[in-house]
């Protein structure tokens, strides 16, 4: 389990911006959540939340026009040592990255170089950082990690487009698993998979995570997957959190209203009947967002101050270890709290 | 040259190409100082002659003289004035490279268009053609055959430069087709029992206009080169008076060993004036048919995120946006850049 | 395998369209302007001479097109291009091959410089986007590249040549010298093929650059390029085995239709150095009527760009590891 305090990855109000002055687009609003180290986080969020963003800005990987224009993103390694990624320099940044915090991306097809063989994918890794390492120990450290994933050693010298989806897939775990990270990052990993596939391809990171015991980010839309799989969830909406919390506790009991919405969307094989009800209207366009609470427009338990109160992530009434983004919620609450939103958990 | 085929060669190109670029494009700087050039010339070509009244193939004792007074640009070994030669010959220039490129760019969006939209052993046999006229070397191939033709006049050397360039734009016209065709407003309108015509005219064409015009800016500078070309040769008909004439007067009058720039280095740098600015324009569809060559810090252009929206394309609104944002400086500069704003302490922006 | 074996059927197919063209050319012309000049040398000729040039352009013959095109296809095959009318009475097909090597050789090492050079520079600055160098050099190669070919000859003749004599202005190789494989001549020849190279290379090398500088930003911004920044490699790790390595390919599959280009430049480059080479033989063949040695040119010049597609795709093959087909 995971110790409660032994916090790996602290982002604090961190934001992103596309583009610049007046016609900058917010795709990221102040967002602060904690990662323990061994657990697994949920980013859920429909397209268009930021999550991906999110991700790529932690990493400060993100694309110009796209720009972090404030918050910290604090590292602290095992021995205690903490440090600001975004505070780190070209060469520091470059030595971090991989080696304690690794992505998994979306399409392994497209982050795959098409011209270079795996193995010669995974050796890049190991050199870059690994400089002394000779050829026979890299070579034994590509088997070993193909075996990891589940990939046959005579498959090492393929080419990406030589291997079937799945395949490619586990390929870029093994990659990401090269120097052992204390953060793994997973943006989307089996979205471009079939169900089948998806399965297995969890099942490997879910069995290695034991294993080798690293800190997960599980980036995906599929809040069902998340409640499987993750320990916590965070739930954002146009570029900010709006609820977080563990997550059979958000299964259970969503506090806000778009939660409840995303829990309404699909059926479930076990558990009581629910009626699928959706949410209506469109996510927004972040160019202008509405004011106040960027969610009342689709609201059910839309109020007055929603229109011009943009609500805080904080503790609702009586909880410690979940938070919520509603005007519902808060201490001055603007109203009696849904019965679906409110309860023991 | 390749340079200007290569990104718009094989792109499969967002639906915003055609109507919604218009207004847009005429506000990047290169394509207005490439229009500005041109446009230039063209009234050069036009109302030149009219304002300077000299007989260009008027002799005289005057010869082999430098820029004067009574001739700006000199004249040549038998006094013929430089100026009025540029004039009148800027007309046959233009109007050969421009009517050329015309018919070429016509057969080849028939045939690429064809090709790309019917498929199937259509297209297998287009594509075979195409590629036997992309292949063979152009030039030896316009000589032979203007070597053969009895008119070598203006509209000789325009049909067989047409009969010759047609191939770029086709195999272009083919890919963009191509991947047009599978787009889902096309099977929409085809459901709804929209004429093959009517889809080919309102549909397709429309979007694949950025293409066009560049296809056409393009094969401009190849007719406008290739005309040159022919004449120096003298396959070109010696007493019609272009760019290309001059040169061929000027290598046979020994320019180069007396010395007299004033008598080759206009032409040749006309051409390349007017090549440069339609590649400019060239440059400038360029970045707007591919955001990514954009330079930094601009997003997608607002018009374009309209159009969109109108298509009901809501949704994909700002993935497509995002993913299309155009990258700045790789290199060292990789990471992203924290903009020096004072609110790091998280103050609310308004 | 398969992509080489398309690849080499399509072009005999093209080598067949060329020869077909060079057949139907001479008789889809109103009046034969073959004959005309036939019937001036016609005492010189010998009478398999003259059987030659009757296959050739069907001159007063009352064969059937298919039995006068089978005629014509067995006479290729067998080397025979004809009699130059201007080389009179050397066969074309020794014309050709005393002019060829010239050419060769230039456009050859031309090529691969320019190439070579232009897809270099177009690496560093697609890489260095924004630079001062990415707004400049684009901008003064297109130009450069706009400028007729023999324009740009001649003036760096009259600049390189006339006025600062470093270079010689014309000819293959010095008067003084005799051909040969020696130091001396050698040595002459690749002087006097300085300023045609330099001609050829400067007016082509915006191709690459252009193009290479293009697909470089493109590529920078694909998802691999990413991954390999986030997997902390090094920047020229990245620069040349992610992004240039699969920049480089519509480089690479351009270079056929490139050829076409260079080698017009090239004819017209060596007309202005009156380098002995192909091109300039063809402006002799040009200014003289002399049919077949045109069409004996265009023949040979179309197939030497064949075959040097064909070496470009297994170059293509060779880089791109998705055109390799696994059983």
């Amino acid at each position: 389990m995971t110790n409660d305090d032994d916090v790996v990855l602290e982002v604090r109000n961190l934001s992103v911006e596309y583009g610049s002055g007046p016609g900058a687009v917010r795709a990221v609003e102040k967002v602060s959540l904690s990662l323990r180290r061994g657990e697994v986080l949920g980013i859920a969020g429909e397209s268009g939340s930021g999550k991906s963003t999110l991700a790529f800005a932690m990493n400060r990987l993100l694309r110009p026009p796209g720009f972090i224009t404030g918050g910290s993103v604090r590292y602290r390694a095992k021995s205690g040592q903490e440090v600001d990624i975004l505070d780190m320099t070209g060469e520091e940044l470059r030595t971090f990255r991989w080696a304690e915090l690794a992505m998994v991306f979306q399409s392994a097809m497209n982050a795959l170089n098409p011209v270079l063989s795996i193995r010669a994918q995974l050796a890049d890794t190991l050199r870059a950082h690994r400089g002394r390492m000779t050829r026979k120990e890299e070579h034994e450290r590509i088997i070993e990690l193909l075996r990891l994933v589940g990939i046959s050693a005579d498959r090492a010298s393929a080419f990406p487009h030589e291997l079937s989806g799945g395949m490619r897939q586990r390929a870029m775990i093994a990659i990401a698993l090269a120097l052992e990270p204390e953060i793994i990052v997973m943006d989307e990993p089996t979205t471009a998979l079939d169900v089948v596939m998806q399965r297995q391809v969890l099942a490997v990171i879910m069995g290695l995570r034991k294993r080798l015991r690293f800190s997960v980010i599980f980036i995906t839309h599929d809040l069902s997957l998340l409640l499987e799989m993750a320990d916590r969830i965070a739930v954002m909406y146009a570029g900010r959190v709006v609820e977080l919390g563990a997550s059979s506790e958000l299964y259970k009991r969503p506090r806000h209203p778009y939660s409840y919405g995303l829990l309404h969307s699909f059926p479930t094989i076990r558990g009581p009947r629910i009626e699928l009800t959706g949410i209506g209207g469109w996510p927004p366009d972040l160019r202008s967002t509405p004011p106040g609470c960027s969610f009342h427009p689709r609201c059910l338990h839309a109020q007055d101050p929603c229109r011009s109160r943009v609500p805080v992530l904080a503790p609702p009434s009586g909880e410690t270890a979940r938070q919520v983004a509603c005007l519902l919620h808060e201490a001055a609450g603007i109203g009696r709290v849904p019965a679906e939103l409110a309860g023991q958990s | 040259m390749a340079a200007v085929g290569t990104a718009l060669g094989d792109a499969t190109l967002s639906e915003d190409t055609g109507r919604s670029v218009g207004f847009a494009a005429l506000r990047s700087k290169k394509i207005l100082a490439g229009v500005a050039i041109i446009a230039l010339f063209v009234l050069v070509a036009v109302f030149g002659p009219m304002l300077d009244r000299t007989n260009p193939s008027a002799l005289s004792s005057e010869a082999l003289q430098g820029p004067s007074a009574a001739h700006w640009l000199g004249t040549t070994a038998t006094g013929q004035d430089v100026l009025a030669e540029l004039l009148v010959g800027s007309r046959v220039s233009l109007f050969v490279g421009f009517l050329s490129a015309a018919l070429a760019t016509v057969i080849g969006m028939v045939v690429g268009i064809a090709a790309g939209y019917i498929a199937g052993l259509t297209d297998e046999v287009l594509s075979v053609v195409t590629n036997i006229f992309l292949v063979i070397p152009t030039l030896p191939l316009v000589i032979v055959i203007s070597g053969f033709l009895p008119n070598r006049g203006a509209l000789g050397v325009t049909l067989v430069i047409a009969v010759t360039g047609w191939a770029w734009g086709a195999r272009v016209q083919r890919a963009q087709t191509l991947s047009i065709r599978r787009r889902d407003y096309i099977t929409a309108a085809k459901a709804t029992g929209e004429g093959i015509m009517r889809i080919l005219l309102w549909e397709i064409l429309p979007n694949e206009m950025a293409i066009v015009v560049a296809g056409f800016l393009f094969t401009v500078i190849f007719a406008i080169l290739t005309q040159a070309g022919l004449a120096f040769l003298g396959l070109s008909s010696v007493s019609q008076w272009s760019w290309g004439t001059m040169l061929y007067w000027a290598q046979n009058g020994q320019a180069l060993e007396v010395g007299a720039w004033w008598w080759f280095v206009p032409p040749g740098l006309a051409i390349a004036l007017v090549g440069t600015g339609l590649a400019l324009i060239n440059f400038g569809i360029d970045e707007f048919v591919n955001p990514r060559l954009r330079t930094a810090g601009t997003a997608v252009p607002r018009r374009s995120w309209r159009k969109a929206r109108r298509q009901g394309n809501r949704h994909q609104l700002l993935s497509t946006s995002l993913a299309n944002a155009a990258p700045v400086a790789a290199g060292d500069d990789f990471t992203a850049v924290r903009l020096k704003s004072p609110d790091r302490s998280g103050e609310e922006q308004s | 395998m398969r992509f080489l074996t398309r690849r080499l059927a399509f072009y005999l197919i093209t080598a067949w369209a060329a020869v077909t063209l060079n057949f139907i050319i001479p008789r889809l012309m109103p009046g034969n302007p073959a004959e005309v000049l036939v019937a001036r040398f016609q005492g010189r000729l010998s009478p398999a001479a003259l059987l030659s040039l009757t296959a050739l352009f069907g001159l007063r013959t009352h064969a059937s097109l298919v039995t006068q095109y089978l005629e014509y296809w067995r006479q290729l095959l067998h080397g025979d291009l004809g009699i130059s009318f201007s080389y009179f009475p050397e066969p074309v097909s020794h014309v050709i091959a005393t002019s060829m090597p010239w050419t060769a050789v230039l456009i050859g090492v031309s090529t691969i410089v320019s190439f070579v050079l232009g897809t270099m520079a177009g690496v560093v600055i697609g890489w260095r986007r924004g630079s001062k160098l990415d707004t400049l050099l684009p901008t003064l190669t297109t130009f450069l590249a706009s400028v007729p070919y023999f324009w740009l000859g001649i003036i760096t003749v009259y600049i390189l040549g006339s006025i600062l004599h470093w270079f010689p202005t014309s000819g293959g190789y010095s008067l003084a010298t005799t051909p040969g494989w020696d130091w001396t001549f050698i040595s002459s020849a690749a002087y006097h093929a300085v300023l045609p190279a330099v001609t050829i290379v400067v007016s082509s090398i915006a191709g690459w650059l252009i193009g290479m500088r293009n697909m470089m930003v493109t590529t920078l911004s694909e998802d691999y390029v990413v991954m390999a920044e986030a997997k902390g490699l090094r920047s020229r790790r990245i620069m040349y085995a992610y992004a240039a390595r699969n920049a480089i390919l519509p480089s690479l599959a351009s270079f056929a239709m490139s050829l076409g280009f260079v080698v017009s430049g090239a004819i017209l480059t060596e007309i202005v150095f009156s380098y002995p080479g192909i091109g300039y033989v063809l402006y002799l063949a040009v200014s003289n009527d002399d049919y077949p040695l045109m069409e004996g040119i265009f023949l040979v010049i179309t197939l030497a760009v064949l075959i040097a597609n064909f070496f470009a795709d297994i170059a293509y093959l060779v880089v791109d590891p998705r055109t390799r087909e696994d059983s």
